[in-house]
Formats: structure tokens, sequence, C-alpha cells
């Protein structure tokens, strides 16, 4: 059984899908490096995102409070505890759901994030309270009015942004309750972690009648951290947006190279901006059992911190994209190493379970490079058959990599017959692709997804590069990986180059990563997005995130209507 | 006549000349049930090959449930009957507590329309929504319904994660995260780790939140009505609390030991233990809400991964895996029920499975769907594969065991079997 015809076209759906696959991109502009990608974007007022706070999560919590109080929260103790149990936030309507939870703008749950909140804030008030600094400052009653501009500079920090003259005196009014020291500070402190001010990012009193938010320097300070690392901004971004040297974005672009070489905030834009949209974020920790034909078994984590360790290189080396996909380096230990079996090649670095990145000869049976990788073959495999399928490949590559919708469309074993004929389960997947390209009823998606799908049947389902099926059939294809392209591409090394410097490949990693950044309404549609930068698959990764923190969709968005 | 349908007689009587006041609370919850579960399970219900249409069996799929079969109604012939042709991913939460039998119009991704036929004008609510809100008045429950989940996926909305429609067809969510689910029963009960101090604290921090008003000037940044009612909340439990810290010894809180650290299991779809290791902390909080009175309705949605591609019978031995996911499902049901009895909720408890689905082709299918009823006052097969009645018979059925007046809901195809002999339940 094949359950790639589930994926076909019906008669009856291919107008429908016809519509759905024709949404393509506009093509990028050509750059010439990083100071042509600034100041170039073309943002209208009514292409800006609309301006949505949105709520922290309790994960950003945790970032906040070991930042702040240069503190690790242990797993087992009361404020992780307390923590754990702060509810996601919900969402109203589906348009609003986005890749990147923590900016769901939807509502509230009010009643039960106040709460937890509220029990948070006690747990870390309890933490603090036992710190050296707030002994010297607050431990002794007489102590008010310094310890007063101690909890003020924390608060300031936890809200960070000045107070504005009306908290000073909501705050200094706390101060002068008849209650020992000790309570003011708890309930300040309370108060100020169960403010609006603290758990909504990017929280701002929208002043006067024009319809673009200009930031302010500190809200552009707490947009650039929470976007690059999830948490308020570090001890040097804070010291220069006080001393008024963060005025623009551009500003910021030096803080990129600067925290993105710190391990802490490298692993944080890790966790929540790179492997989301890689899809390893789970899988990291996934410890399940994968086997290859000869049945030598490896981690699913294992697999997924290989691909993990290459990308932050990517970062720390501000390598471009397109290495990621298409390489000369990969990360091995011993049970990968020996998972791909590559006997004609040892590599004699690799020992123990220690990563170590090891160039890739050309002769060996396997290649470099995300999509070539283990991982991504053992990800895209039919999970009922543990065998590779055309439009399972496909239709993971276009949903995942290229952000193309691709409807779900499965057929009748009649309409499979009608499309393949009576011996379709005795074709071959590219025979299966190549019907399916040409045939009316299914080519408006097929044309595209099934493309991808027989360029990469070179690769097995275990990662290792392969040119005939099991019964000897040869492996062969012949790819017009573009209409612009004249020579096709017939061989693994040539598609996987041109898929890594495909157009929409980057404008999709563009996308993602403009979608943590800013406060949009939907993932998908976010016309200033798609032009917030000069695409270049050259251009290095900090480089690009430069370019869109230069970018007009991170300094302004849209008023709400 | 026997005792149970003599009330339930009589009941009918009362509901149909407007008498229904005049059944106290404890009259009635001794004849009708006084909580509802309901698990509704994805993809994987019974399968045509071996057993005939929709068909569940316990030498099977059922046997986990082997010692509750003398309770067990299993209605067949039931069908979503959806207004255009469709595949059957929406159906377990179409056919299970259709919000289109009251008016709403489920719309799945990518697909055009997956409603029932013919609903009525109505609220857009399911029938745990609307059970639960009358439960919720009867009992004074905190909550009207509580929802869970195994499934921390949102991106496909209406299909893992919502089951249930509240007004106008709204989804509400179900919880994914047992933190989450620790803290929304917490927050509904006196626990013992805190002092009155601690809640007057708290209140005063709220107070002062609130009277920094100028945060709450634009529209969009909070929902006030929410944020008055925590406030309300805490200001209840305040005084609550303070006339309990007097005899805290014999108070009946709930410890709060009951709520300690416990390490999130993500991605429970991935194995069988982590889905179970999952479930059994999550039965065993909302076990706690029920016997607490935090709530008279409980809904369970049931989802694995790997059901999908199973249900398309795409595998080597294709019935027996399908047969297999199906058994996991119920023995995951079982868990539950045994933790039920054990608390000594089972006897007035109502528990709807549907699966939504069964296998009347090579794939999920929406015909003869898979069901059955738990404490339902029948028992065995009820109805016949061959005689097709829409699922929003059954739906009704359930409302009317809990007193709620039928006529309003599911238009002329609903009607079918209510209240009348055919009944499924």
């Amino acid at each position: 059984m094949w359950t790639s015809r589930y994926y076909f076209l019906t008669l009856v759906g291919a107008l429908l899908i016809f519509q759905n696959c024709g949404r393509g991109f506009q093509a990028g502009r050509p750059s010439q490096g990083l100071n042509n990608i600034l100041g170039k974007s073309t943002c209208t007022t009514e292409s800006l995102p609309e301006y949505r706070p949105s709520a922290l999560t309790n994960k950003e919590i945790q970032y906040v409070v070991e930042d702040l109080f240069s503190s690790t929260i242990a797993d087992s103790s009361a404020v992780a505890n307390a923590l754990s149990q702060i509810p996601e936030i919900q969402v109203d309507r589906r348009a609003d759901l986005s890749n990147y939870q923590e900016n769901n703008p939807g509502t509230i749950a009010g009643d039960l994030y106040l709460a937890q909140l509220l029990e948070t804030s006690e747990e870390v008030y309890g933490l603090w309270s036992q710190q050296a600094d707030f002994k010297s400052q607050c431990g002794n009653a007489s102590q008010g009015l310094k310890c007063f501009e101690f909890t003020r500079n924390v608060i300031e920090r936890l809200w960070r942004r000045p107070l504005s003259d009306q908290e000073f005196d909501f705050f200094l009014e706390i101060f002068s309750k008849p209650v020992d020291l000790a309570k003011k500070v708890e309930l300040a402190f309370i108060t100020a972690m169960g403010s609006p001010q603290f758990y909504l990012k990017n929280y701002s009193g929208i002043q006067g009648g024009n319809r673009v938010v200009n930031f302010s320097s500190y809200e552009l300070a707490s947009r650039f951290s929470f976007f690059l690392f999830n948490s308020l901004p570090d001890p040097v971004l804070w010291e220069e947006v006080r001393l008024g040297k963060i005025r623009t974005p551009a500003d910021l672009l030096p803080h990129v190279d600067r925290l993105l070489a710190q391990e802490k905030y490298l692993v944080r834009f890790m966790n929540h901006a790179i492997t989301p949209w890689l899809g390893i974020q789970y899988d990291l920790e996934n410890k399940q059992a994968v086997q290859n034909q000869d049945g030598v078994a490896v981690g699913l984590n294992d697999l997924a911190y290989s691909q993990l360790l290459s990308f932050k290189d990517l970062i720390k080396n501000n390598g471009p994209l397109s290495e990621f996909f298409y390489g000369g380096k990969v990360y091995l230990n011993d049970k990968v190493a020996l998972y791909l079996q590559d006997s004609s090649k040892k590599f004699p670095t690799v020992a123990g379970g220690d990563f170590k990145e090891v160039t890739v000869p050309k002769e060996v049976a396997f290649r470099a490079g995300f999509f070539a990788s283990p991982y991504f073959a053992y990800k895209t495999r039919h999970s009922a058959t543990n065998e590779t399928r055309v439009s399972k490949r496909g239709i993971f590559l276009s949903e995942k990599f290229l952000c193309q919708d691709i409807p779900v469309n499965e057929v009748s074993p009649e309409d499979v017959v009608r499309v393949l004929g009576p011996h379709a389960d005795q074709l071959k997947q590219i025979q299966v692709g190549e019907i399916r390209r040409k045939h009316p009823s299914c080519l408006g998606c097929h044309q595209e997804i099934d493309k991808y799908g027989i360029g990469f049947e070179s690769l097995n389902q275990f990662g290792k590069l392969r040119s005939t099926y099991g019964d000897g059939t040869p492996i062969t294809y012949s790819l017009l990986m573009s209409p612009n392209d004249t020579r096709p591409v017939t061989n693994f090394d040539d598609f996987l180059k041109s898929l890594s410097k495909n157009t929409q490949l980057h404008q999709c990693f563009i996308r993602y990563m403009s979608n943590k950044m800013a406060p949009l309404n939907t993932a998908f549609e976010q016309p200033c997005a798609e032009n917030a930068i000069t695409l270049n698959s050259r251009l290095g990764i900090r480089d690009q995130i430069k370019g869109l923190v230069a970018s007009q969709l991170f300094s302004h968005a849209r008023k709400p209507q | 006549m026997k005792r149970r349908e003599f009330l339930e007689n009589f009941r009918d009587f009362c509901l149909l000349y407007g008498l229904s006041s005049i059944l106290s609370p404890m009259s009635f919850a001794q004849s009708a049930p006084s909580r509802l579960i309901n698990f509704v399970i994805k993809y994987t219900g019974g399968t045509t090959d071996y057993q005939g249409l929709g068909y569940w069996d316990f030498n099977n799929t059922l046997s986990p449930l082997a010692q509750y079969r003398s309770d067990i109604a299993l209605p067949l012939g039931l069908n979503t009957l959806f207004l255009a042709p469709m595949n059957s991913h929406a159906s377990p939460q179409v056919s299970a507590l259709s919000g289109a039998m009251t008016g709403f119009q489920l719309f799945e991704t990518y697909y055009p329309l997956g409603n029932l036929k013919n609903y009525s004008t109505g609220g857009g609510k399911s029938i745990d929504v609307l059970i639960g809100e009358k439960l919720q008045a009867q009992y004074k429950t905190p909550l009207p319904y509580l929802l869970i989940t195994n499934n921390e996926e949102s991106h496909l909305a209406c299909t893992h994660r919502t089951s249930s429609w509240g007004a106008n067809g709204e989804v509400v969510h179900s919880i994914s995260s047992i933190g989450t689910l620790q803290a929304e029963i917490k927050n509904k009960i006196v626990c013992e780790k805190y002092s009155a101090a601690v809640y007057k604290t708290r209140l005063q921090a709220l107070e002062l939140i609130k009277s920094n008003h100028h945060i709450f000037s634009s529209n969009f940044l909070i929902d006030h009505e929410k944020f008055d009612s925590l406030t309300q909340n805490l200001q209840t439990r305040v005084a609550q609390y303070d006339s309990n810290l007097k005899n805290l010894e014999s108070n009946k809180s709930v410890p709060c030991s009951s709520f300690s650290t416990v390490a999130e299991i993500y991605r429970s779809a991935y194995s069988s233990s982590a889905f179970n290791q999952k479930m059994d902390k999550m039965y065993d909080l909302a076990i706690t809400a029920l016997e607490q009175n935090i709530t008279r309705v409980l809904t369970v949605n049931l989802y694995m991964e790997r059901t999908h591609g199973t249900s398309h019978y795409s595998t080597v031995n294709p019935v027996q895996d399908y047969l297999d996911a199906s058994q996991f499902m119920q023995s995951s049901i079982a868990q539950f029920m045994n933790k039920l009895k054990q608390k000594g909720l089972y006897n007035d408890s109502l528990v709807f499975c549907n699966a939504g689905s069964c296998m009347s082709t090579d794939v999920h299918n929406y015909e003869n769907l898979s069901t059955y009823v738990i404490n339902a006052g029948v028992q065995g097969i009820r109805g016949s594969a061959a005689n097709k009645k829409p699922v929003g018979s059954l739906l009704l059925d359930i409302l009317h065991k809990f007193g709620i007046t039928y006529s309003e809901y599911g238009g002329t195809d609903h009607s079918l079997g209510v209240a009348k002999k055919g009944g499924f339940v």
C-alpha cells in the first residue's frame, strides 16, 4: 500500500486547490551586502502589522527572573512550581494563531493567569529577599528611602522603562503605608509583577490620533531583547538605553553580534526562534530509538542535536542560511556515524558521545546539510511503511520551509486508479510523481511538491545516498528547479545546491523571524515582512537578523482600529 | 415499572408541563445522572472489516472496559450526515458534542463545511457546555465544565485541542498542560498552604493594580471581566478562608501538597508510556475537580499522532494496528473509570464516549460512528447499523437525560428517537 495517493487531487477539489497552491511569493531584490539592506523597507501604513501586545509566557517570566536576580531557577523549586502553573495564553480566533506561541495576541485567560502570576511573584519575592544586596538595602527598618530607590530600580527593570511620575507616586504611596518595610517591598514587588506593564510585552499607552505607533527608545530595546532572547534587556543594553544611546533601531545592531556571541542568549535564540522553525524543538528531548536498515539504532535527539550544532555554528560564523542546507561539514558522534555506516571513509576524530564537526568528502554515501541529514530523512519517511514518499517530502518541504499552504486531500482508491492506472502499487515513487506532475487533476499542487519529492528520492529513508531502488531500478530525474532555469538538475548535489539558494526558502525564514519579532495579526499575511529586507542567499544570518531589526517592521506598528 | 423509569417519566411529565421547579435537586439527582463525562477520541473507533459497521466489541477493543459491560449501551447506525461529503477529520467533535446541533456551522481546516444537516437555530453550544451550565446552576459549581487533553498541538483548530463550543459556536479550548490544570483546580479551592495573610496580600496587590487604572485605558489590553472575577474570587476566598481558619483541622480543604511540583510531560503523543503517564496525572486532577464539586462536567480529548496514519489502513497489518490503537484509547478510559469508581463518583456519572469515526471503507469514515454510553440505564446494542439515524439523535437523548428541553435543538432530523420508543438511551 502506498499512501501518497491520499494526497491526490480529486477533480471536484481541483479548482480550490489550484487557487490555494497558486499563491506564491514576490522575488526578492538583489543585494550587495548589509549596507544595502538598511533603510530599504517599503512598508506602507496599511501593510504594517497591527500593534497588539502579547503576554509573557511562563518561560519568559522565568528568563526575566533569572536575568534580573542572576539566579538559576531549579526545577524542583517553589518558583519553578509556581511558574509551571501559569497558563499558556489562549486565543480566540484561529486567525490569531501564530507560529510563535509567545506572540499569540489573543485574550489572556485573565483569571488564572493573574492568580498564578501573583503566586509566582510571592515566590520570586522570597527568592529576592534572601539575596545579599536585598538585605543590605532593605534589611533594616530605618532604610526606607534607600530601600525605595533599590525597589524602584528593580521595578523599572521589570517594566523595562522608567516609571512615569504617576507610577512613581503610586509606589511611593505603597511605601507610605503603616506596615513594616519588608511588607511594603513585598506589596510593591507583587503589584509590579502583577501589572500589565510587566506581563505585557510591548506595553505602551497609545497616545494621540496618529495611525502609526512609533516606539520609544525603551520600547525598542525591549522589543529587541524579547525578539532575540525572550527576556528583558541585558545590563549593557539597559545601561545604553538609560544613557540615551539607543535612539534608532540602527543603534541596536551592534548588540546582535554582542549578544549572540554569549552562549546564554544564543541558546535562547536557538530555542525560541530557530528550533521551532526547523521543527526540532521537541525532538531534542526525544530519545526514541531510530533504526536504520541494519538495525543500528540512534536516538532521535542525537539526530536533532547534530542539526542544532550546525545552526549554532552558522550563527557564530555569520554564515549564509544556504550553508545550513547544503554545506560541506556535519556534526557526528559515534552513534550517528555508526547509523550512517559509511565504511568507505572513517572519521578518526569522532569517538564517544561527544559531537565533532567533520568535513564530508564527496566519495562517502551521505551529504552534509539539513535536507540531506538522517534527521530530515527520518522525519519525512512514511511512518507506517518506513519508506520514502515523494508527496510526503514535497509537502513537508513546501509547508515548513517554503511557507506554502498545501491543502489536504484524501482521495478514494477509485480516484487513485483513475489517475495512476490499475497497477499503481507497482509504480516507483518517481514514476508516481511524474504522472501527477502532468495530470490535470493533480498538477496544481503536485507539479511543485513532487518536483522536490522526486529530487529527494536520491536520499533513502535513513539519510544515505542511493542511485537505485531496492530492485535495481535506477533513480534518475531531470528537474527544472525554477521557471527561469534552462539547465535541469539531474543529481542530488545540484538539487540540494539549488534548493539551498531557493528564494522562497530564504523568504520563509524571514517570515518566521519577522513573525517572532513583530506582534502580527496572523502568521501568513505579512506583506510588510516579505519586503522587510533584501533577500540574498549569500548574506550572513546575523546580517539578516540585523536587516530585520533595522526595518520598519521592527520600529513601527499600525494602531488597532 | 421500575423506580428509575417511574422517576424518569415523572420528570418528563414535569418538563413537558413546565413543572420542573417542583423537583428538588436531591430527588432529581436520585433518578438522573449528576455528572457528565465525555471522551472524544480522534480517529480510532470500531472497524467494519471484522465486527460490522462501527462496532466496538468486548472481545477486542472494549476489553479494557469489561467490568463496566453491564452498564454500557452501544448505539449503532449513527451518522454525522455532513452537509457536504467529506473526510471525517472533524467528525469526532461534530458527532460527539456537536455545536452544529444547536446552530453553529463548523468549519474545519481545508474543508468548506463540516456541520450537521438541518441544524436548528440555537446558541451554538455543544452538549457538554449546555449540560455543564445546567449542572453548575444546580450544584453551585465554580466551573461549568472542564476540558482536558493529552495533546499539546493547537495549530489545527477544531481538531486536536477543541471539541466543544460555547455561545455562538466559540471554541472552548482543552487544557493540555498538567501545570495549568493544577492551577485551574487549585485556584478554585481553599488551599491549606496559604495563610489568610497571603490571601490578603494578594487582594491588596490586586486592588492596587486595579487602582492604577490608567493602565486599562486601551480596550485591547486585558479582559476586564475576568480581572474583576479574579478580584471577587479572591475576596470570596479570603472571607471563606478567614472563617475556615478557626476550624482548620476539621476543614475539608484540599492540602496543597496535592498540587506539588510535577514535571510537565510534553509531546505525550509520541509514545504510549508518556501518554499514560500524562493522562494518569491529569485524570487524578480531574477526579479531584469532580470530587471537590469544582465542576460536574468533564470532557477529555484523546489523540495520538500515529492514529491518523493507522486509520488509513496504511500499515503492514492495517486492521490489527487500527484495533490496537483503538484498544489503547479504551485502556486509557478504563484507567479513568477505575479512578472514578474508586472515589465513589461512578454511579451518578453518565459517561459518553465517541470516536466520531469508524472504518467503513479503508479510511476513517463518518458513517456508523463508534459510540457508547455508560450509566444511561440501558445496556447492549441499541439500534442497528442498517437503520441510519443522525448522531444528533443520541446527543438529544443525552440532553434529555439531564432534563434539558430538547425540542429547541436539533431540527427535524435530530428529533428522531428522542424520548420515543427507539431512542438510544
